[in-house]
Order: C-alpha cells, then structure tokens, then sequence
C-alpha cells in the first residue's frame, strides 16, 4: 500500500485499520476483502460509481451497517457486536448524510445539544454556549432558534455538520453531502468541510465533487463492485500523464 | 387565422363582467344557497304539518312524567321516577362504557401495535394473527361472540371462580419480604456494571431465580404463617363482582398525605431535572419522585393508623335480639360492628370490602357489580378497536424515516433516548389524527349495546319513546348526546395534535 505524504509525515498510529473486510447484503456481495489505514488528520475522498459499496464502507465504521468478516478498529476499539464498544466508537465520530437527517421536530439548538446533554452528559449551558460557537463557524447563528423546515438545503447541512461536530468526534465522515443540494448551495457546504479539513479534523469523504478531492483530500481512494481499485493522492489521480487502471480511467473519462 | 378570428368573435357575445371567473363562482354559489333554502324550508314546512297532525311535534315536558320502568345497572334510579332520570341513567350508562373503553383500547392498541414490529416471529405472528382476525369481522358479531358464548360458558353464581381461593393458606411472609430485598438489590447492583452483556445476564438470570423460588412454592427462609383468604373477585354467567374499597372517616386526612405527597413528587423530579439541565449529570428522577409518593403515602396509612379505638362499643346481637356492650376488639374479631361503625372507628383510611352474596346466594349485596351485558359490549367495542388502533401505531411508528433512527445511532443516543425523543414524537404525529377517528368509531359503536340489552343512552331513550311515543324528541336527544360526546372527544384530540405539528417555511 502506498503511503500518502502526510501519514509519513504524521508518523502515528492510524485511527481507522480495517483488515480484510467482507460485507454481503444477502447473496450481493458488497464489500470484498477491502484493507485500508486512515492516519490522524487525514482527509480521504472516496469516489466511484453508484453501487460501488463507497457508502457502505462508511457506514461499516461507525456500524450503521454490520460486517461479516474481517476486522475494523477504530480509535484503537475494534467493532464487534459489543455494545459498549458501539457505542464508544460512535461517540468518537461524527456523520453527515446525504438526506440531513436533522430532527424536524426540534429546533436548530435542540437538534445540536440533544447529543452532547444525553450521550457526554454536559450541562444545558455549556451545550448551548458551544452549539452558538458551531453555528458561528458554519456561519448561520441567527438560524438558532428556527425549525428545520424553514432552512434551505444548504443551511440544513450546515446545521447537520454543526451537529455531528458537537460531540466533539476525533473522526468525521460524509456521505454524499452535497449529492441532494441545488448547485448555489454545493459551495458554502464544500466552504464549511474545507474549512473543517484546515483544522486537522481527521475526514473520510464520499462524493462526486471532483474538484474538493483535488483541493482538499490527502489521498484519494477508487472503489468499484465493492473493491478499492486505486488509491493515491490527488495531484497523481487527477494527472492526465499518470497511468491509471483501465476502469479508473473510464470512470475519470466520464466525469472529467 | 380563421380559428382566432372565430374564438374572438364567440367570446364578445358575453359582456366582460360574465366571463370574470370571480363573478361566475359568485352567481353559482347564490344559485346553490337558493336551492338549498327553498328544498328545506319545503321540507321543514311538511315534517312539521306531518308531526302537528299525529301530535308529535318536539316538546321536552313529557321528560318529567314518571317513567314507570326499570332499567338494568341504574344506580339509584327507580321506575317511580321521572323520564329525565332515566334518560340520564342511560347517558352515564353510555359514558361508562365509552370512557373506560377508550383507555382500555388505547393501552392494548399501542402494545399489540409494538408487538407487529416485534423482531420476534412468534409475538409478530400472534399480533398480526390478533389483527386480521379481530378488524375483518363485525363488531356486532363480536359483541355477540363475548355475550353469547363466552359469558354464557361461564358458571352460574354460586359456582363463580373466585380470586383468590377461598381458605387459609401458610405463606412465607418473612422469605417474600427479604425475597423483594434480593431483587430490588440485583437490579441496582447490576446498574452499576458496566459490560451490558453482564448486566442483562445478572439481572435476568437473577431475578428468574428468585421469582421461582417463590412461585414454586419452596420454603427457604422462616416458617409460613396462616393467612385467610377471602376471595376479592368473582367471575360468573351474572357478570363479575369485584371488591369495593369504602372511605373511612380517616380518607380525608389521609388525603392530605396522598397531596403532600404528590407535590414532593413533583418538587423531586423537577429538582433533578434542573440539576441534569444544570451539571449535566443524569438521575433516574422518575424512580426517585414515585418512591418519594408511595413512601410518603404508605407513612401517612401507618401514622393514622395509630389513632387510639374506643375500649367499649354498643353493638346489635341478632342473636339476643338486644344492643350489648362489649370490648371493641371483639366485637371486631366477631365481626359484629355495622359497618357505620366500621367506617367511623377503623383504622384504615380505606376499608376493603370483598364481594358477597345475599343469604338465598342470587344476588350481590356487597362489592361492585358489573352486569354481562355491560363486560360483552365493553370487551366487544375494545377488542375490536384495539385491532385497528394497533395498525395505526404500527404505521405511525414505520412512517419515521429510517434516517432519523440513523442519524440518533450516529450520534450515539441510546436506544431508550431515541425512542422518547426522535421517534415518538414524529410517530405521535402520524398516529393521533387517525387514532382521533378509531375513538370516535368506539363512541358512536356503543350503540351497539341494545345488542345485548346494556341499557345504555339509545336503549333506554328507546324505551322512553315506546312508551310514551315522543319519537321526535327522544331521537333528536339520542342525536344531541351522541353529539355532544363526538365533540369534546374532537376537541381533545385536535388539542393534542396541535402540540405535535412540525414547524416549517
């Protein structure tokens, strides 16, 4: 495996190890044999077509979704069917969906302090003190006290990042985040997520958005029929000089 | 060319103000209010020259005729007394059936609702099983099903079942008082450990064990002690009678400890409320405020109970056919205080008193009666809405995106957080408006009760119109009851939908 300049520079243990890891939704087999190390601070962009097992990747590592074979670790506690183990792997990272997910019955603030007071047990103050910050970094605090419902697309994804970010998670991880977004608002999420990604948030990102892979990510990982193709970082990837893997190449040939 | 020309040409036949499309729906609807007024005016006119002719026309004096007829599970009404009352038994009769069973089909409808999403095939199976049966057959049938077959089958009066076993019985009073400390203990140790998989197991495991030691019967600490049994419910063909609790002349001092103990209840769990909102640590503070109740009531029973009784006491020997004197503790243990005495001079702020039949064994003398006709239509209107109120909150529940549950896992909430905060307020208000129509369905259903003879509003407003044939009068009073009953229960529920609307642009 090739190593990124970043992990050779960072030098620590990865915080993500998964090891010949299988997943099969039925008889389809989703996931195959996919090995891969996410050091501290990385931002690593997964792209692929549709059905390629990227989401699922993803969702295997906060267990959203369950493997069947191989090992995944995270933050040094290895995913299995212990619950305390979920949940503590759950607490470390954050994520954003395609759809939001924010909780249309409860307001902007609720929907950011909710976690924090029930899972890290914080008092409302401090909560609502560091939900205000959140709101002020994604650059809509005076939306605090509005619904979900009132906010356009790309406020409620902001909201949804201040969310996950509120747990204050080592790991954060997207999901199409801008896939259900009209064009004008794909901007000021990417502004937000890059922004994230100079603070040395560690990031695992799946999307269509070429040009963040090539400006943010530290590496850039291919997957297709549920294996990782190639993998490296952006300026080769994206390299018209460089040889790729003939499907590689037609994906990059469709989208660029 | 020719096409415009023409268009042109048609449309210039009508002035403008006849082609404003204002205009039009405003002639259409004076139009309609026209025909309206006209059709029923003629129709009030001929009802009312109808009815004048036959004598009919509504009046409400007659309701204060004597009724002259009984009717069945009527509290204190008499035939002597007046229509008005009668009319009024049947009004309570039907609120009786109506009130209890929206809570009774309420509670079984949410869980056999839970139980159609139950992982486990055997209970989905059951509940869906419960479901198609129950909701595609009438709910005449079914009142039918519970009068005529079931309540029939049961035995007659002086073989009733009774609850429980009449006798004395030895029971290891000593081993079930520390057997509850062996529990209560379990489960709070367990709390504290922090593998759930430990916890699960000790608490499971161990309470099992200890259940059924009791139940089976096997004597491992203390000797029993002789306690009588005297049975509290009796279940018959004539209907079930239960125990009646009768307020001494304590209940009303021991009220005060029962509101005493409430507004600590209240006080508690609003204090560790604000302490959770305040440092954040979590308490249970529902546990702490109902142990704050119950510890604060069962004090105020064992401190009044101290009160001093009199050491003599006049009492009626049948026997002698005379008053006597005699020491109050045994005219107590003979049983031979009327229970005036009972009330005034006992020690318990609730007197318990079991059912019992009179001396020729037919008729209940003591206790709550509840009549076969009342269990069948009651049983019948419950089982039978539940069935649909299940699918509802199935629905209510389904209708949640799966990405809110996804994105509570994410964050890590616990299973219990997630369901009391993200899905059942979003599945409340899917479930309520449709929930809202299922108790009106069981409210105007209830009048299904001339089914089996329950003498409830529109049996008894029957009677009434035989007898004294004011037909008008009595439907139209049916009508304004159902009505009114119809109304408030939309109201309620319209109150509560408005408390979980979402909130959006």
């Amino acid at each position: 495996m090739e190593n990124s300049a970043k992990q050779v520079m960072a030098g620590d243990e990865p915080i993500i190890i998964c090891r010949e890891m299988n997943k099969w939704f039925g008889d389809f087999h989703v996931l195959r044999n996919i090995s891969l190390e996410v050091m501290p601070q990385e931002v690593l962009v997964i792209i692929g077509p549709s059905g390629s097992g990227k989401s699922t990747l993803i969702r295997c590592i906060n267990r959203l979704e369950e493997h069947q074979d191989g090992t995944i670790v995270v933050n040094g506690i290895e995913l299995s069917h212990d619950v305390q183990n979920i949940a503590e792997i759950r607490r470390e990272t954050g994520m954003v969906f395609q759809q939001f997910n924010l909780f249309p019955h409860l307001t902007v603030m609720d929907n950011i302090t909710l976690a924090p007071m029930k899972v890290r047990h914080w008092a409302r103050d401090r909560a609502e003190q560091r939900a205000m910050e959140l709101l002020e970094r994604v650059e809509i605090p005076e939306q605090a006290f509005k619904y979900p419902g009132q906010l356009s697309g790309g406020q409620q994804q902001r909201v949804a990042i201040a969310r996950a970010l509120a747990m204050e998670p080592k790991i954060m991880l997207f999901d199409e985040p801008t896939s259900a977004l009209d064009p004008e608002m794909i901007k000021e999420v990417l502004d937000v997520m890059k922004e994230l990604a100079r603070t040395g948030m560690t990031m695992l990102v799946v999307t269509h958005e070429m040009g963040f892979a090539r400006e943010v990510a530290d590496r850039v990982i291919f997957m297709d029929m549920g294996r990782i193709v190639e993998e490296g970082p952006p300026e080769n990837f994206f390299s018209p000089e460089i040889e790729h893997h003939p499907r590689t190449q037609e994906f990059l040939d469709q989208i660029l | 060319m020719r096409m415009q020309s023409e268009q042109a040409q048609y449309g210039s036949i009508l002035p403008a103000i006849f082609r404003d499309g204002r205009i039009l729906q405003g002639i259409a609807q004076i139009i309609f209010v026209m025909i309206i007024v006209v059709v029923m005016n003629d129709l009030g006119t001929r009802i009312n020259t109808a009815l004048d002719s036959t004598n009919q026309s509504p009046n409400f004096e007659f309701l204060q005729n004597r009724a002259g007829f009984d009717v069945a599970d009527s509290g204190d009404y008499q035939s002597s007394d007046r229509y008005i009352d009668a009319f009024r038994v049947g009004f309570i009769n039907t609120l009786r059936v109506v009130l209890l069973g929206l809570i009774a089909t309420t509670v079984i409808g949410i869980l056999v609702g839970i139980f159609l999403l139950s992982r486990n095939f055997l209970v989905r199976s059951i509940s869906r099983a419960y479901v198609e049966v129950l909701r595609n057959t009438p709910v005449l049938l079914q009142i039918f099903a519970w009068f005529f077959i079931v309540i029939f089958s049961l035995p007659q009066q002086q073989d009733s079942f009774a609850f429980p076993r009449e006798g004395i019985r030895s029971l290891p009073l000593l081993q079930y008082a520390l057997s509850l400390i062996v529990i209560l203990f379990i489960w709070q140790y367990s709390g504290s450990l922090r593998r759930p998989v430990r916890r699960a197991v000790l608490r499971q495991v161990g309470i099992a064990i200890v259940v059924a030691v009791n139940l089976f019967g096997i004597v491992l600490v203390g000797s029993g002690s002789p306690i009588e049994f005297l049975p509290g419910i009796y279940i018959s063909i004539k209907g079930v009678a239960i125990f009646e609790l009768i307020p001494s002349s304590l209940f009303g001092v021991w009220m005060v400890f029962v509101v005493i103990g409430i507004v600590i209840a209240m006080i508690l769990w609003r204090y560790f409320g604000y302490i959770t909102e305040s440092t954040g640590q979590p308490f249970p503070r529902t546990r702490y405020a109902l142990a704050a109740f119950i510890g604060f009531t069962a004090l105020g029973w064992l401190i009044i109970g101290m009160r001093p009784t009199p050491s003599q006491i006049t009492v009626f020997d049948e026997e002698r056919d005379e008053y006597i004197e005699l020491d109050y503790d045994d005219a107590f243990e003979s049983g031979m205080l009327s229970i005036e005495q009972e009330l005034e001079f006992t020690r318990q702020p609730l007197l318990y008193r079991p059912p019992a039949l009179d001396r020729r064994g037919r008729n209940i003398e003591t206790g709550i009666e509840i009549s076969p006709s009342y269990l069948a239509v009651f049983l019948g209107l419950v089982i039978y809405t539940s069935a649909f109120i299940a699918e509802i909150v199935r629905a209510g529940i389904q209708a949640v995106p799966k990405g809110q549950l996804e994105a509570s896992r994410a964050l890590g909430l616990s299973q219990g957080d997630m369901l009391r905060l993200i899905i059942l307020p979003q599945a409340l208000r899917v479930i309520i408006p449709p929930l809202g129509n299922q108790f009106l369905n069981l409210s105007k259903n209830s009048s299904l009760a001339i089914a089996v003879s329950y003498t409830d509003i529109f049996q008894v407003t029957n009677t009434i119109i035989n007898q004294s044939g004011q037909s008008v009068t009595g439907i139209l009073m049916i009508l304004l009851a159902y009505l009114f009953i119809s109304l408030c229960i939309s109201l309620a529920m319209n109150m509560v939908n408005q408390r979980f609307q979402l909130v959006t642009r």
